[in-house]
């Protein structure tokens, strides 16, 4: 396994130490954001490094080369490519129809007084970039059925 | 468009996986490609033809349709 995961890994974690001490130590706005950047990094940065040791044991060569060259062959699929080519038109035209239905449905709440536009705004875009990952999963599992 | 892939690997005692591999496709494009519901490219039916050892139009029979992608 490249060098690199094992480094990478080793920063993730050091980045997400850095992150939970400032958490710890520090009573800002900003707390939030290190508690969050601490776990990703944690979680991220220690499963790389696990993965690492795992996987340049020798006992695992062989299964670490099979597991390779059968990533190589998914990205070069050309079924698979035609398949994630479609399911990236259908998550495209689905955001933009949510697109144009959360403007009508803002410009009704901000009208009527029922929202407020700064929060508001946060919330809906972070449901945006949910809807837009979960309907591109969704669209690749449908497509999958077909072939 | 009809093909004897399926046939052509049954004779040679291939599972679809083991030829996957050897086309270095998925065992998915093996069985769509097998069942009909995806024609592959030309690319991949010249190895498909390599592989077997034959022309393609040995192993593809054309149907009167042309659509490379199914509906």
């Amino acid at each position: 396994m490249k060098k690199s995961e094992l480094i990478s890994g080793i920063i993730l974690t050091l980045a997400g130490v850095a992150a939970l001490i400032a958490a710890i130590l520090t009573e800002t706005s900003f707390d939030g954001i290190f508690w969050g950047i601490a776990g990703a990094g944690l979680c991220l940065g220690v499963g790389r490094v696990i993965s690492w040791f795992h996987w340049s044991s020798p006992a695992q060569a062989d299964r670490l080369k099979e597991l390779q060259e059968n990533k190589e062959i998914a990205q070069h699929d050309e079924l698979n490519r035609i398949i994630m080519d479609r399911a990236g038109r259908i998550a495209y035209n689905f955001s933009l129809l949510l697109i144009v239905c959360t403007m009508l449905i803002l410009t009704v709440l901000y009208a009527a007084g029922i929202a407020e536009k700064h929060s508001f705004t946060i919330l809906i875009l972070g449901g945006l970039l949910i809807l837009q990952v979960v309907a591109g999963i969704a669209a690749v599992a449908h497509i999958r059925k077909k072939y | 468009m009809e093909n004897r892939v399926e046939q052509f690997r049954k004779e040679r005692g291939l599972s679809q996986e083991d030829f996957a591999r050897a086309i270095r496709v998925s065992r998915q494009t093996v069985s769509s490609i097998e069942t009909g519901r995806y024609n592959p490219s030309l690319d991949l039916a010249f190895d498909i033809a390599d592989f077997f050892g034959k022309t393609i139009e040995e192993i593809f029979i054309r149907d009167g349709g042309n659509n490379h992608e199914k509906k």
